[in-house]
């Protein structure tokens, strides 16, 4: 994009918005005809049901039955603007194949059942499961798709009720890398900045991150912002050539897994050009190192722990000196005066930086590292905890921040960044609970990986598995759908909206209520707790998750666990309890009615926009500037870790010749049980297709639309070959999208996850093809 | 006369709400004055489009109206595709998949 087309396309906007207004036969309904067609429609708030950018929409309902969805001009994180997914949630509860009744499998086939008749058989599998194998027979799988109340209740029945830390949740797949890199740097989860960065930065460093089609509301934010700011720059760093490189500034392409070379590279110029900020780093920053060849994760119970080394600046210089700008370039692709110039653009002075990234850093087998050296940049620089000037870790589902990683949904954790290997952490949670605080094991068990490994072996018998869907979305998918049906005791139970590729593998199938079908807490990337009523009732006989967990918490014999009259609200005030005072505040129930949420730590009413800072964090005392109050033992700085490029298992050789990258499109949200069904979505994008560059194309003799066979040594799978896409895959690369529930192209990844977080590697394995 | 305050009118109405919405207070505005004034559904686009067209290329005739395509009402925005999508797929076949157990 050249600036003068630019400049031309900026005046003419006023021009534009003018004859817009004036064109009479154009104009949008004046009042008295919108008031017209909206009659009789009740109007509430909500954020999407989509992604983790959790925009506000409004939902219209009449007569039991949502009309419309807008977007929400008073929403601060979107201000009336939608993505095409958000403007058709209206359709979203509606398909025709809606889950209205449960489903229990008998002889090979889904027969009806009564709630109590499913209840009754999914408890006294559990109960048998418990009595014969123990606790850790019995497993739950949830989501960052879950309502805070719902993620409460299972942590709950499951850590402090059955006793077995065999909880796990989709989440594990998409931002554990990001989790571990925050804890690992700051001892605390989750950004220190906000959006608002997009509006207040001005040099956009996206990483492997094709925000365009996947956050494409707060890529207009940038858009937006660089319409208003000429001096606005956007470089989108990828493996491959998407919408969001088109529109953006400067597009560097790399080869998979080099970004722990460039993030290194980046570093080595900042040191060899004395750009770092001495005083920052003096004042907030401690350096550290880790173990090395640390594995893969391939094996069954694979089993790390790191080891950290305090080091000093001039180790930490001696680490850098290796990625020179050459050595970069030979592992990345990327030139080196290119590295150069980043650099240089990463510590310039008159620059406002913020760097963007999700699931190109986060799905890796280095994830956490790659979490790491991107903190890092921000830490030599001393551009962090100031408004526009932040690492931003872009989150994938609705909730998975609110839910998941604040709840603390996983193995290892308990709600408040706490851990159930700390005694101290299990006291806390066990007053809180009203429990023997020896009810909760001291052990973790499984990452999602592994429990689903566990089930293949029999160790785990009987998963519950809510609002995902697993029996699609894991990688070396057709290992954990052998193992499902193995039968031998296991037992899977699936609640969900629509038939998925995992109710169909389950013995019981319980329908759910799906977002305004019930009430809820989300939270979304920039810590923003958003609440909404329910508007509708679920259809059929369809009920509500959090009511399915605490019923079958009562028939385990738990439910004194949940003496609640009304327990959306005690639970959130309960919940509350474990936040209070530890920099992840949350306000009382009603704050969150009365707004469109609130940035956490909510202290007295009043969010942090940025956290640590003086000025902006309540925890921060006047005069304290930056303090990184969660990490005590570091004398409350910052880590600065010295992480090596370290190669992906499973390369291009001779055999499988190409990388596979999966990923998703703009119209489709994660396995698109919910977009699929929608068909303005569906006809805007209705196949999963292999995308390549037509030089490899032409290489294996293949044109735009032929049928190819793609395999990897896991799976094979035949797609239509897509030259002229709005993705351009590099050479030596194709791209799948993962929606597609007819095609499983996740049978071909594999199961490599990274050792420190546990998250699956799904953008790099090496595949074949062929011409069908 | 009539018709000048028309005119004068939904410019007034246009430019109020091109102004950034916290300036009126927008979180306590009444949730169906929002909704009046919120964007409805986006309209789909039923023609072709090339996959890797952007929002220069949309804003060539929907900024000025050229070959009678219709102005944008809403004010400048480049990531016309986040929104507008096709009616139908470009460029990809219709698919119908053997054993796909989605009913539509």
């Amino acid at each position: 994009m050249s600036l003068s087309r630019r400049d031309f396309l900026k005046a003419s906007a006023a021009a534009a918005a003018f004859a817009a207004a004036g064109a009479a036969t154009l104009a949008p309904l004046l009042p008295k005809e919108a008031e017209a067609s909206e009659a009789g429609i009740t109007w509430g708030k909500a954020p999407c049901r989509f992604c983790g950018t959790g925009c506000g929409v409004l939902v219209g309902v009449r007569e039991g039955r949502i009309v419309a969805t807008k977007g929400d001009p008073a929403a601060p994180v979107n201000k009336g603007l939608c993505c095409v997914k958000g403007y058709f949630l209206a359709k979203v509860l509606y398909g025709k194949d809606r889950l209205t009744k449960p489903l229990i499998r008998k002889g090979g086939k889904m027969v009806e059942a009564s709630w109590d008749e499913a209840m009754t058989l999914i408890a006294s599998k559990f109960k048998e499961s418990i009595d014969k194998h123990g606790p850790d027979s019995v497993a739950m799988y949830g989501s960052g798709q879950w309502t805070v109340f719902e993620g409460y209740a299972a942590s709950k029945l499951f850590k402090g009720g059955i006793g077995t830390n065999n909880i796990e949740v989709n989440a594990r797949l998409c931002m554990a890398s990001a989790v571990t890199g925050f804890m690992t740097t700051f001892a605390s989860d989750e950004p220190m900045g906000c959006y608002d960065d997009l509006d207040l930065g001005d040099t956009f460093f996206l990483w492997g991150a094709n925000m365009a089609e996947c956050h494409p509301v707060l890529f207009s934010r940038m858009i937006d912002n660089r319409l208003k700011n000429k001096d606005v720059r956007i470089i989108d760093l990828a493996t491959r050539h998407t919408r969001t490189s088109q529109m953006a500034d400067q597009y560097v392409k790399f080869v998979p897994q080099s970004d722990l070379a460039l993030l290194n590279g980046i570093a080595h110029v900042i040191i060899r050009d004395k750009l770092y900020d001495e005083t920052f780093i003096k004042d907030h920053v401690v350096f550290k190192k880790g173990k090395e060849n640390i594995g893969y994760g391939l094996e069954d119970k694979f089993k790390f722990a790191d080891e950290a080394k305090l080091i000093g600046f001039e180790e930490y210089q001696a680490f850098v000196k290796t990625y020179t700008p050459e050595y970069v370039e030979k592992l990345s692709g990327v030139p080196a005066a290119t590295l150069v110039e980043l650099a240089h653009l990463y510590a310039d002075k008159n620059r406002k930086v913020v760097s963007l990234w999700t699931m190109g850093f986060n799905q890796h087998t280095r994830g956490t590292w790659a979490n790491n050296l991107a903190n890092n940049l921000h830490l030599l620089t001393g551009k962090i905890c100031r408004p526009g000037e932040n690492p931003m870790s872009l989150t994938g589902q609705p909730s998975a921040c609110g839910t998941t990683r604040e709840v603390g949904t996983f193995t290892h954790r308990l709600p408040a960044d706490m851990v159930v290997t700390n005694p101290e952490h299990r006291e806390k949670a066990a007053k809180i609970w009203g429990i023997d605080p020896k009810k909760i094991p001291a052990k973790p068990t499984y990452n999602a990986t592994e429990m689903f490994r566990a089930l293949d072996r029999g160790d785990i018998k009987v998963v519950w598995i809510q609002i995902t869907n697993p029996f699609q979305s894991l990688p070396n998918l057709s290992r954990y759908r052998k193992g499902a049906r193995k039968g031998d005791g296991r037992f899977i139970v699936v609640s969900d909206i629509y038939p998925t590729r995992s109710t169909e593998l389950a013995d019981v199938i319980l329908p759910s209520a799906c977002w305004v079908e019930k009430e809820g807490v989300f939270g979304n990337a920039e810590r923003r707790t958003q609440q909404w009523f329910k508007m509708i009732d679920p259809p059929g006989e369809a009920k509500n998750d959090l009511w399915q967990t605490i019923e079958l918490a009562k028939r385990l014999g738990h439910g004194s666990l949940f003496p609640y009259q009304y327990p959306e609200k005690e639970i959130w005030e309960e919940y509350r309890l474990f936040n209070a005072g530890q920099g992840k505040d949350l306000a009382p129930y009603e704050a969150y009615v009365a707004s469109r949420g609130l940035r956490w730590p909510v202290i007295e009413g009043k969010e942090t926009r940025y956290r640590y800072a003086e000025g902006h964090d309540p925890y921060v005392k006047a005069g304290e500037g930056i303090k990184f109050y969660k990490n005590k033992p570091d004398h409350f700085k910052a880590v600065v870790w010295a992480r090596p490029y370290e190669p992906a298992p499973e390369v291009p050789d001779k055999a499988y010749p190409l990388w596979l990258c999966t990923g998703r499109v703009l119209e489709h949200w994660h396995t698109g049980s919910m977009t699929g069904r929608v068909p303005e979505l569906h006809n805007a994008y209705p196949a999963a297709v292999c995308e390549m560059h037509p030089d490899d194309a032409k290489k294996y003799g293949l044109r735009n639309l032929d049928q190819v066979r793609v395999s990897s040594r896991r799976g094979s799978i035949v797609l239509t070959v897509n030259l002229n896409g709005r993705g351009k895959s590099e050479k030596g690369n194709v791209f799948v999208a993962f929606f597609d529930e007819g095609k499983l192209i996740n049978e071909l990844c594999l199961d490599a996850y990274c050792p420190i977080s546990g998250e699956p590697d799904y953008k790099k394995c090496a595949v074949k093809v062929a011409r069908v | 006369m009539k018709r000048l305050l028309r005119g004068l009118a939904v410019t007034g109405i246009a430019l109020i709400l091109s102004l950034p919405l916290a300036f009126l207070g927008a979180e306590t505005q009444d949730i169906n004055d929002l909704a009046r004034e919120a964007e409805g559904a986006p309209p789909l686009i039923p023609h072709q489009v090339s996959e890797d067209a952007n929002g220069e290329a949309c804003l060539a005739c929907h900024m000025g109206g050229a070959n009678g395509a219709p102005i944008t009402p809403h004010a400048m925005r480049l990531n016309c595709t986040q929104c507008h999508v096709t009616k139908a797929a470009s460029g990809q076949p219709s698919v119908v998949h053997k054993g796909s157990s989605k009913k539509k």
